[in-house]
């Protein structure tokens, strides 16, 4: 037989696979419920806060003052909020085109962005004061990372009079791709769109999931995914084991103050894809105490989160406060054993226990 | 012993010689009448992990726990020997006798780096290799310990890329083929993955003696999220390789291919619905004891896929459920799940990603 090869250089372009028109109640309500209920009202929410900020970074550009800066400032915390509702939903339009770098570059431990974003401003880089050609560029010198040094970084007092008018076209040009993108997760998920007819119909040529275990094991896969990239990516990236390895410099939003409000957002969003799902119709009758004890964690997390409302330096200073954040960490760490250690096995799942995470 | 409250250094500087003494003679009959041994990491029903020592029918020879969650295994050491390495991010690995005439070793990675789970010994059994990650570079490279005196860090030399994972010493026992995943990791931040936007996944030859770099092998563009971690050797000396996508679960990219020594890397083409059974991941490549056809695995699409290795023909598609552990095993390969299988054996271990044939 002769060998059956393809050269990578002449492999085509990824297959496209035909929808089914199977169905698979009661499952296909939990997704159908989990797209109605979260992922469409979570991107137009986005879509709605990201345009608000295009708004507000044109009137600062057109009539720079304190007023309209806070006005900016403002929004961008809002954009920012809206997006880390929905971030650690990873399927579809998110998964395409490096999205969700572009929209939020982090971690970035070696400070790419932030030396991209001071190179950009120096040499008065207009390639970063289009929205077209800045999408283009580094991923780490768009988005809401560069748009928050831009707004509330060294130098951001400028954008109050006309000697900022570089430094707020490129906030007008970050803030234009942050609604690009946030468009093209939208619209991804509209009716009739490909991942969306897919989403609702587990089938065998199904390529997100082929049945309803798979179904469910994908939504409660994004949940604890979720939960352990609040816990290791967001917290872990300042909260040491020890207040000597704190790096408040190296949390998510700490320049805008909105570290921890992001993470609450992070955690509001996922307490929304499992309520909204009606997730807990998938445990057997007899498991109400543990649906109950999860809604209670959940909100216990994000209550914690808001109740710091403080720059993350002074939350890390402050004995009480960190203790606060480290019962928060902790907190996520029972919701993750509940997803993981209960809700999985009593739903015929896989439980603690998965081999496709990446080894 | 519960891994949330183990600290791996900690364990290794204190606790591990006390707990290393529990892994003395057990069912020394059974392990002097098997003529076939096999190893592969498990977790227990209380979400404890550990590993066991399998005969070619899947019976368990012994159990024995492990502080953390164990990954692959290299065979054929000093007097037989084999290691068991953690999972990544681990630090530590575990020396030991099959047969269970010797006392145990462990040893860790040095400070600042960790072992990805795999790793092979010399021909002459004198020098243990294994891939691991400098994390604060995020280098990759491959150590080498000194096998016969405590497994001793004796060196290291950098692997042509980010994330060494998998490794296939070549016939010639001087030539080394490693594939880089090229997907950065740091323990600050847990499992997550830091890259995928720029991520780049290199095979790369190295030759043994001096550590120098002879060839790389790389993706095109379009297939730029596609990590290629698991590899398996042919009668023939190609190198065949298993790959997880890490992009929108709706593609499907080709996840095979087959690479040599100065030979085009190079990816066969199977029909939709084989390709559509992986589910974007293969966990683990073995070749058939003949070297004539070489199996993959996928747990996520519960595939297990066997193709001629001369022609790339496939030979048989079988569906098992969250099957991922593979190893030749007599004119056949002993196969294990997530399930608790393994080969004709049912138990109640969750069975880990690889099986390693260790007498």
């Amino acid at each position: 037989m002769q060998l059956k090869f393809l050269p990578i250089a002449i492999v085509a372009a990824f297959v496209s696979l035909p929808v089914s028109a199977q169905t698979n109640a009661p499952v296909a309500s939990i997704l159908t419920a989990a797209l109605e209920g979260y992922v469409r009202p979570a991107y137009a929410g986005l879509t709605t806060d990201t345009d608000l900020l295009v708004a507000a970074a044109k009137t600062l550009c057109q009539t720079p003052s304190e007023a309209t800066l806070k006005s900016a400032q403002t929004a961008f915390k809002a954009s920012a909020l809206a997006w880390s509702k929905v971030e650690w939903f990873r399927v579809g339009a998110a998964m395409s085109d490096n999205r969700i770098e572009r929209m939020f570059y982090f971690p970035d431990r070696k400070s790419t962005g932030l030396k991209q974003v001071q190179k950009a401003l120096l040499n008065q880089d207009q390639n970063a004061a289009n929205a077209e050609t800045l999408s283009a560029k580094s991923v780490a010198m768009q988005g809401l990372g560069a748009s928050e040094f831009l707004l509330f970084g060294d130098g951001s007092e400028t954008l109050a009079n006309a000697t900022g008018a570089f430094r707020c076209a490129y906030v007008l040009a970050s803030a234009q791709t942050i609604l690009a993108i946030s468009g093209q997760l939208e619209t991804g998920w509209i009716n009739g769109s490909d991942v969306a007819k897919f989403w609702q119909k587990p089938a065998a040529n199904n390529p997100y999931f082929r049945d309803d275990t798979e179904a469910l094991n994908m939504l409660i896969g994004t949940l604890i995914h979720g939960l352990e990239a609040v816990r290791d990516v967001r917290l872990g990236a300042f909260l040491g084991k020890t207040t000597e390895s704190d790096k408040p410099k190296l949390a998510p939003y700490w320049r805008s103050e909105t570290t921890f409000a992001s993470i609450a957002a992070n955690l509001e969003g996922l307490q929304k894809l499992y309520i909204q799902s009606g997730l807990d119709s998938a445990l057997p009758a007899g498991n109400a105490e543990l649906t109950r004890t999860i809604e209670f964690d959940f909100g216990q997390a994000i209550r914690t989160a808001k109740s710091l409302d403080k720059p993350v330096a002074s939350v890390l200073s402050d004995t009480d406060l960190r203790r606060k954040a480290t019962y928060l960490k902790l907190t996520i760490q029972i919701l993750i054993d509940h997803f993981n250690v209960e809700f999985a096995p009593a739903a015929g799942l896989a439980a603690g226990f998965s081999f496709g995470d990446g080894d | 012993m519960s891994r949330l409250i183990l600290d791996r250094r900690t364990f290794l500087a204190g606790a591990g010689a006390a707990w290393a003494a529990t892994l003395l003679p057990v069912r020394s009959e059974a392990l002097a009448s098997d003529d076939l041994l096999f190893a592969s990491a498990f977790m227990d029903e209380d979400q404890t992990y550990g590993f066991a020592l399998i005969n070619a029918a899947g019976a368990v020879i012994t159990r024995q726990k492990l502080p953390d969650r164990g990954h692959s295994f290299a065979a054929n050491g000093p007097d037989g020997k084999a290691v068991i390495f953690t999972r990544r991010p681990g630090t530590f690995a575990l020396a030991f006798d099959p047969k269970m005439r010797t006392e145990p070793t462990l040893f860790s990675a040095p400070e600042g780096s960790h072992f990805y789970g795999h790793g092979f010994f010399s021909t002459d059994g004198k020098r243990l290799y294994a891939t691991e990650n400098a994390f604060e570079t995020g280098q990759g490279q491959i150590g080498i310990y000194d096998a016969k005196h405590g497994f001793k860090r004796i060196g290291a030399f950098a692997s042509g890329g980010i994330d060494p994972h998998d490794m296939v010493l070549m016939a010639d026992g001087k030539t080394l083929c490693v594939a880089n995943g090229g997907i950065v990791t740091h323990p600050d931040s847990g499992r997550q993955k830091l890259n995928l936007d720029t991520m780049k996944s290199v095979i790369s030859f190295i030759d043994l003696n001096s550590g120098a770099l002879l060839e790389t092998h790389t993706l095109p563009a379009h297939l730029q999220r596609l990590s290629l971690r698991h590899m398996a050797a042919d009668s023939s000396g190609a190198i065949w390789i298993g790959g997880q996508y890490e992009g929108d679960a709706a593609n499907r990219p080709p996840l095979i291919a087959r690479v040599g020594l100065g030979q085009q890397l190079v990816m066969p083409e199977f029909a939709l619905e084989i390709s559509s059974s992986f589910g974007n991941y293969i966990g683990s490549v073995a070749a058939g004891s003949d070297g004539k056809r070489i199996a993959f695995t996928s747990p996520i699409g519960g595939t297990m896929f066997i193709v001629d290795a001369k022609t790339a023909a496939p030979l048989d598609t079988r569906t098992i459920a969250k099957v991922c552990g593979i190893a030749a095993s007599d004119d056949d390969f002993l196969i294990s799940t997530e399930s608790g299988d393994m080969g004709a054996g049912r138990h109640d271990e969750h069975w880990d990603n690889h099986i390693a044939r260790v007498v």
